[in-house]
């Protein structure tokens, strides 16, 4: 081999060994962990809990419950809807259930890898082991906490357009998660007016499911 | 041209050459690697078995979908065996892939295959036992090619029909399971139609086997109703 030759093959080697050397795994699909979700965990604030960990790991979320990473704080404390006359969420929902998003969303993670339709997206990242999945839902509960306004640039993953690109969510899959994740908030102990009023506006927007699905 | 600046620049604008033919040739390898022909080589390259985003998904066979499957439902075994493994008419851990495909081309399905699943969509009515509504079912196989989930799934047009499809599929599952373990919501027209995300679940867990119907008020006049089996 000349040393014209080597040199071209060794340059593509260390270029190519940088290249993923630095991913953490906490990539496209979220997977389950190793450990169980107890569904009885109650849902409730705790001064000695942290409610969010370092966003310092650039993981992804996929095919979980998102908003847009412009977090709008979906939820509010102003009454009535008036321009549907429904309900508003009575709720301080950061103050009531901040600490526990890191729980809800180890609980959303756990349930999306057990679950039929979404275990094949989750296997991979279950398969690298708990400490990937750990970092999975760290990072998926920076994303809840800023959706919901809780928190701000917690999240530094991508879009949810980017996160979900090439999975083709379609709108059957979206819809059949968030039905699991209105199982996981039901388990927690959620009242029913907040998983409704409070929870749900972002999750049932037509403009954020538009980011995940058909991506 | 000067020779003598030529000669000195050689050296250079060798290395210049070395690198620019690196870096495409870096994208042409990270590139293909990325392609589903491609991955399998991340397996060879030192340092990405473990780290990069699609070495995992490269490098799964059955056995690894069974035992990651396997360890992640084992949080849902309940105390109480099963009285039946029935899961829409098909027998949890026993029945075939072959089977299944036999049933599908009997109803004229079309069906997708992906990884160790299956999924047929546009379930025709009559193409399941009486009780079992499904626009889509989705079939997980072990590594063996035997069913180990079936999934429903469907949607739903107004609360009442949500109200009623999920009673009568809770009590179908307590004629062939027992009591739940779990039931959250109320099964009636006023509950599913009171805002987005009110839901009616049902979950029974067993020692062999997991089973649960659900429906769910989606907003915007829909309802979802699932309806699963997956063995433990």
């Amino acid at each position: 081999m000349t040393r014209t030759k080597f040199s071209v093959c060794l340059s593509v080697l260390v270029v190519a060994l940088a290249a993923c050397g630095g991913d953490d795994g906490g990539d496209d699909g979220a997977g389950d962990s190793s450990s169980g979700g107890s569904a009885s965990t109650t849902m409730t604030t705790s001064a000695s809990t942290t409610a969010t960990t370092s966003a310092s790991t650039t993981d992804n979320t996929s095919a979980t419950t998102d908003a847009s990473s412009t977090t709008d704080d979906p939820t509010t404390d102003t009454g009535a809807d008036s321009s549907s006359g429904a309900p508003a969420c009575a709720t301080d929902v950061c103050a009531t259930y901040g600490a526990a998003v890191p729980v809800v969303a180890g609980l959303i993670v756990d349930q999306a890898a057990a679950d039929p339709e979404f275990a094949d997206f989750f296997a991979p990242l279950v398969g690298e082991g708990t400490e990937a999945v750990d970092a999975f839902k760290a990072s998926l509960a920076n994303f809840i906490s800023d959706a919901y306004g809780c928190t701000s640039g917690a999240y530094t993953g991508p879009s949810m357009p980017e996160a979900h690109a090439g999975m083709g969510i379609t709108q059957q899959q979206y819809d059949d998660f968030i039905a699991l994740i209105v199982g996981v908030l039901q388990g927690a102990g959620v009242p029913d007016d907040d998983i409704n009023y409070c929870f749900a506006p972002p999750l049932v927007d037509p403009a954020f499911e538009a980011m995940i699905i058909g991506q | 041209m000067d020779t003598r600046s030529n000669r000195r620049h050689k050296p250079w604008l060798r290395v210049l050459g070395v690198l620019a033919l690196g870096s495409a040739a870096f994208v042409a390898v990270v590139g293909f690697a990325h392609t589903p022909a491609g991955r399998p080589l991340l397996r060879y390259l030192p340092g990405m078995g473990s780290s990069c985003p699609h070495a995992a998904a490269a490098t799964m066979t059955a056995d690894d979908r069974d035992r990651v499957r396997v360890q992640t439902l084992a949080q849902y075994r309940g105390e109480a065996p099963a009285a039946s493994r029935d899961a829409a008419g098909f027998q949890l851990g026993s029945a075939s892939r072959d089977e299944v495909e036999r049933w599908a081309l009997a109803h004229a399905l079309a069906c997708t295959a992906a990884g160790s699943s299956l999924r047929c969509d546009a379930v025709p009515a009559g193409a399941l036992p009486p009780g079992h509504v499904a626009d889509t079912i989705h079939f997980g196989f072990d590594a063996r090619d035997r069913v180990v989930s079936v999934d429903l799934s469907s949607r739903l047009p107004d609360a009442a029909i949500a109200a009623q499809w999920v009673e009568r599929s809770d009590a179908r599952l307590r004629a062939q399971l027992g009591e739940p373990t779990a039931q959250r919501g109320e099964a009636t027209a006023a509950f599913m139609a009171r805002a987005p995300l009110a839901q009616v679940a049902s979950e029974f867990r067993r020692t062999e086997l997991r089973a649960k119907v659900s429906v769910t008020n989606l907003g915007h006049g829909r309802f979802a109703a699932r309806e699963t089996y997956q063995q433990l």
